[in-house]
């Protein structure tokens, strides 16, 4: 016989003034089982969680029903209350008669009504409880950061920081990501490499942090705590260990027509080349569709003067397989291809280039030296018009539908940087707004307006013309003086918009972590948690997640591994017992339910069963990983033999609850 | 047919590629070829039989016997070669322990049918040209061959072997048949029309579990029916609702997986039009989830454990269920 | 022995239905039949023997054991064995009612199994012999007269149907 405790929370008045709660507690009080049945102003109070812990001593409570605000809220809560009790606490059920009830009605009588019925489930469910024990499986404490940008980096020296081993995964030959392609970042103009490379070495000589670079994850395998996955490291032609970054075969190399990534092309490298001077790792890479060794096995003279010997043209891409307690995606972002914008010229015109280009061509390592010149003719632009919002905040399927966030900011500092570069060159800036929200940028932007003079103009550009005589016709409307304006420049500046990097939605496949339709990871919760994807034990950093800069990236990239080593720092992490298991017995193997696990958290084994006419049998029988199940219960809905069954939330539990609300 | 199939089946257990053989045996009577197992020649050469009433689909009894130690040799025609491919997709059965030898399908004749001209007392049967002769207790009855085709082939829906590791006969084509005109004249009955046909005809049931038994797709360890956790265990039904739900439960439950092999109808001794609801599910299911026919091949997947972008969204399901 | 003309069978039937109620063997469709009760204008099926056989009347596939009300706490039983009826089974056949027999040796011994007791004590069969049997009847096998075993048998012929008394119940008729 169950012996049920109910308790009716006020919530103040957030539910008895919709709610009457002493009509609801005495219309449980007559549900067969019912022994006690209360109400109380706050529930989740001490006094409250008190209240259930001596009715569950002195009534000798075999399960309790809480009929307050959203589980969601406060289960944790009263689970632990009963729990310190010596009862069960999977033996508590909670009737949200808030949030699906009191919060939505207007009317007493109806929501009183509803909030009963709410209990009566409540409490029908509860009679068919089972005690549950959560389990326990084991943490590798390792953890594996995808990608190295700042994100990425930032993340690794606070893992290891903690002392924890972290492997940081990055496909391009060197870490540094695109801060390493900023010229000065904002608000305060800090050369970007100078704060970066302290970054990258310190990462590099971390004996905790493992640099994979040049590198790819191929499979992930595995839940949190244990993930396995292996990493491919794609082959470089140059031993890395051999290589002292010397530089000499990039100098001797006779093919130097390949454009150069770093510079986004407005310049070119050679076949065999460092990415820049301050790569980490310095070693060189040999690109494999411009080698003349390795596509025509002609040439060799990188290998004839590199003193250590570390040229090797037979090496093959090495796969390594790792074990580690928790993943961090960095992956990044990319400017949009602007392949589709024909009205801003940029696949006609040279002279008209994306932000990211004109970083690189203000760089003092860039193509140019650090002297602004128009890539046509390499002469010195006197006017300069920057779009705003290309490809942001769009309505169609050219762009995207967000705003891309750091180009207002990055836009006025270009813009001012040049004025003070050049106080000759005019500068336009065209905008729908100006969005200037972090620590002192809106006094950024505004030095840029007043002490510079750049000319911030409300108004889209129509039409970007390139003319016969080597100038641009920028056709643009100015809102707040209603007119139509033609602007004769000799370089226009698109802040295109980002996105996140190509290899991330295969990723997120391989992570079985999601995205959104603009490839952007989800968040666990957009609010109270944001770095955590909603996968267990998959964490991330940066602008994955969504578009932020330099400063964010970094404090997020700090939560996250904040998070990761709240994780890394326990040797096993409890597991949800609401978990589905299968009926060995009556499972027929038939693999529906692995087919439609959205965790991959099924797997089949053959076992060995005593049939009924005493002879063993081998059977495929279905096998669920309690760390991995989310008890979402596609597979109890799929098992065609009602094998597979959900705890805490059984189908004879359901039905429980389904009869009583229909009586 | 037989002579072939019977020296094939004994080369193969001569050498030793296979020890055991699935096909029909005489029965009592002329019309009587039921599901046996051989496993030796001499049992083969008296026993062995395959005629016009060798309708029955043996890929279900490859469940339990491709489980044993050896492999068996299965002759599948057609129709059942396409349940043995949703066996092989559920894990149901050893494809390994099966050496499959596809053979001509149908049509086949049914009983019942001569049964229904009145022919009571049946012994044998003789085809000439395009007529039976029929061989009684009372004296010999005619009638024509077409009259007495089985059910379930008069809609055959392919002549194509899908799995096989040799064929007797030539392969066929998947054919376009109007299986789906008898489904299409209940769509149009009004929901009362429908209701009351429906409760008609499955009145008659008399709980054999004959539909169950012999369909490939209920192959569960414990059927939902002997579980008495399942909520809905059901033997023998005390009213005519619970009998009526044990009908359309199965039908969902072999939705998206049944093959239309017709074997329910033809066995259910109340003639029950059973194949019908199974043939309504595969209906719906090609229109909502794209076209499916279960047991085509090894690799697609069922529309119903499968999420496409292109699947109908549910109001419309739930539109066409108001009426 | 007594003789009916098959005209006058359907009289017969609404004569012993008026007294207690009659079930008889008819077609749902071509060739299956099924027991029915008798309803003015049912016909006697031709059909060797009906899917389901005459067993049901005794020994069913389910049967109602009590009902019972509740209110509150108290309890109301209702037992079914009191409120059973009288009944005639026409036109079973030799097999199915040489099974009755074997039933009563299972269900009439100690203990005594009182529901079907009561359905027995109730019911009153009526035989017809089988003139054309099929291929698959075991009657000969089993040494089943298929002229005897009811309180009271019939024949049928096309024209007359005769008929045997056998016991004192069948008189009352």
């Amino acid at each position: 016989m169950q012996r049920i405790g109910v308790f009716v929370c006020h919530c103040g008045t957030n539910i008895a003034a919709t709610v009457d709660v002493k009509a609801v507690a005495e219309a449980l009080s007559h549900e067969p089982g019912v022994v006690i049945s209360q109400d109380y102003q706050y529930m989740c109070s001490e006094s409250g969680q008190n209240l259930v812990k001596d009715a569950i001593k002195e009534h000798n409570l075999t399960g309790v029903v809480v009929c307050s605000c959203s589980p969601r809220m406060h289960e944790n809560t009263f689970r632990k209350a009963a729990a310190s009790v010596g009862l069960n606490p999977y033996l508590v059920e909670i009737a949200n008669i808030r949030e699906q009830c009191s919060w939505i009605h207007k009317e007493i009588a109806t929501a009183t009504d509803k909030a009963i019925i709410l209990g009566k489930a409540a409490v029908a469910k509860v009679h068919l409880n089972a005690p549950l024990t959560a389990g326990e499986s084991p943490v590798v404490k390792r953890a594996l950061v995808i990608g190295g940008g700042i994100a990425g980096i930032q993340t690794a020296l606070d893992i290891a920081e903690a002392g924890f081993d972290v492997d940081i995964v990055e496909k391009k030959p060197t870490i540094g990501g695109k801060m390493a392609q900023i010229d000065k970042t904002f608000p305060t103009l800090d050369c970007a490499a100078c704060i970066l490379t302290p970054k990258m070495v310190e990462a590099s000589q971390n004996e905790h942090i493992t640099i994979h670079s040049f590198s790819e994850v191929a499979d992930v395998k595995g839940f949190v705590g244990n993930f396995t996955v292996t990493i491919k490291k794609k082959a470089r032609y140059v031993d890395e260990v051999k290589c002292t970054g010397c530089g000499a075969c990039v100098e001797k190399c006779p093919m130097k027509k390949v454009p150069n990534e770093f510079n986004e092309g407005l310049d070119n490298r050679h076949a065999i080349y460092i990415p820049f001077a301050q790569a980490v790792p310095k070693v060189a890479t040999i690109d494999p569709n411009y080698c003349m060794m390795l596509k025509n096995g002609k040439c060799g003279v990188c290998s004839k003067v590199c003193a250590a010997g570390a040229i090797d043209y037979k090496q093959q891409d090495k796969f390594i397989e790792q074990k580690y307690g928790a993943i961090i995606v960095a992956t990044g972002f990319n400017p949009i291809n602007l392949d589709k914008y024909d009205e801003f010229a940029y696949s006609q015109c040279p002279d008209v280039v994306t932000s990211l280009e004109l970083e690189r061509l203000m760089n003092a390592a860039g193509p140019n030296g650090g002297t602004l010149l128009r890539p046509s003719d390499k002469t010195h632009p006197h006017t300069i018009v920057f779009v705003q919002c290309v490809g942001s905040r769009c309505d169609d399927e050219k762009g995207k539908p967000y705003c891309s966030k750091i180009c207002c900011m990055y836009t006025a500092k270009h813009a001012m940087l040049i004025r003070e570069k050049y106080p000759d060159t005019e500068v336009y800036v065209f905008y729908i707004d100006v969005r200037t929200p972090g620590k002192n940028f809106d006094e950024f932007y505004r030095r840029a307006v007043e002490q510079y003079n750049v000319h911030y103009i409300k108004g889209m550009v129509g039409k970007v013309t390139p003319k016969s005589d080597g100038k641009i016709d920028v056709q643009a409307s100015d809102l707040l003086a209603n007119e139509q304006l033609h602007i004769n420049a000799d370089m226009v500046v698109l802040a295109a918009a980002i996105e996140p990097d190509k290899t991330a939605r295969p990723l997120a496949t391989m992570l079985t972590t999601q995205m959104d339709t603009n490839d952007f990871f989800t968040e666990a919760h957009p609010k109270l948690r944001p770095v955590e994807s909603a996968t267990a034990g998959i964490f991330l950093s940066g602008a994955c997640q969504g578009p932020k800069d330099i400063p964010e990236t970094v404090a997020q990239a700090s939560a996250a591994a904040a998070k990761a080593i709240g994780l890394l720092v326990k040797n096993s992490i409890t597991c949800n017992p609401c978990v589905a298991h299968s009926d060995e017995l009556l499972c027929n193997g038939c693999s529906s339910c692995e087919k439609v696990c959205p965790y991959g958290a099924i797997t089949y084994q053959d076992k060995e069963f005593r049939m009924p006419d005493r002879t063993t049998a081998i059977r495929r029988v279905a096998s669920v990983n309690p760390a991995v199940c989310q008890g979402c219960g596609a597979c109890t809905v799929a098992c065609p033999s009602g094998a597979m069954d959900l705890n805490g939330f059984s189908n004879s539990q359901i039905m429980a609850e389904v009869d009583a609300i229909c009586k | 047919m037989q002579e072939t199939m019977i020296k094939r089946a004994k080369e193969l257990l001569a050498d030793g590629t296979v020890s055991r053989v699935i096909g029909w045996k005489k029965g009592e009577f002329g019309y009587d070829s039921t599901p046996a197992v051989f496993e030796t020649a001499e049992e083969l050469d008296r026993d062995f039989v395959f005629d016009d009433f060798t309708a029955s689909n043996v890929s279900k009894y490859l469940v339990k016997e491709s489980r044993k130690d050896g492999k068996i040799l299965a002759f599948l025609k057609p129709c059942d070669t396409y349940s043995f491919n949703q066996l092989i997709k559920e894990h149901r059965v050893i494809r390994e322990n099966v050496y499959i030898i596809g053979i001509p399908g149908g049509p086949k004749l049914d009983v019942e049918k001569i049964k229904a001209k009145g022919i009571t007392g049946i012994l044998n049967k003789k085809n000439e040209n395009y007529t039976l002769k029929i061989e009684t207790l009372y004296g010999t009855e005619t009638m024509m061959f077409y009259e007495a085709i089985c059910g379930k082939c008069q809609d055959c829906k392919s002549k194509k072997h899908v799995i096989y590791d040799e064929l007797i006969g030539e392969d066929g084509d998947v054919l376009d048949s109007s299986r789906f005109d008898m489904v299409e004249k209940l769509e149009n009955m009004t929901a009362q029309e429908r209701f009351d046909f429906w409760r008609e005809q499955l009145s008659k049931c008399i709980r054999c579990n004959a539909c169950r038994n012999v369909c490939p797709a209920c192959t569960c360890e414990k059927c939902v029916f002997d579980n008495p956790k399942s909520g809905i265990e059901n033997k023998a039904p005390s009213d005519s609702f619970e009998e009526n739900m044990f009908h359309i439960i199965r039908a969902f439950h072999v939705a998206g997986r049944c093959t239309d092999c017709g074997e329910c109808s033809r066995v259910c001794p109340q003639n029950i039009p059973l194949h019908l609801l199974n043939r309504k599910f595969i209906k719906d299911i090609n229109e909502l989830y794209g076209e499916y026919q279960a047991g085509a091949d090894l690799t697609s997947k069922s529309p119903l454990t499968d999420y496409d972008t292109n699947d109908c969204e549910p109001s419309i399901v739930h539109e066409r269920g108001v009426e | 022995m007594l003789k009916i003309s098959v005209n006058k069978l359907d009289e017969l039937f609404a004569l012993i239905s008026s007294k207690q109620t009659l079930y008889i063997p008819t077609d749902r469709e071509a060739g299956i039949a099924e027991y029915k009760k008798w309803e003015q204008g049912m016909k006697l099926s031709n059909a060797l023997n009906t899917v389901r056989s005459a067993k049901d009347f005794f020994f069913p596939q389910t049967e109602n054991l009590v009902d019972f009300k509740m209110d509150g706490k108290n309890i109301e039983i209702i037992d079914i064995r009191e409120e059973s009826e009288d009944f005639v089974i026409f036109g079973v056949r030799a097999c199915d009612a040489r099974s009755f027999t074997i039933l009563d040796k299972v269900f009439l011994v100690e203990p005594v199994d009182s529901y079907y007791k009561n359905r027995r004590d109730h019911g009153t069969v009526v035989t017809m012999a089988c003139t054309r049997p099929a291929e698959t009847c075991f009657c000969g096998v089993f040494g089943i007269d298929a002229t005897e075993q009811a309180m009271l048998s019939a024949t049928m012929t096309v024209k007359t149907s005769f008929s045997r008394l056998t016991t004192k119940r069948v008189r009352s008729l």
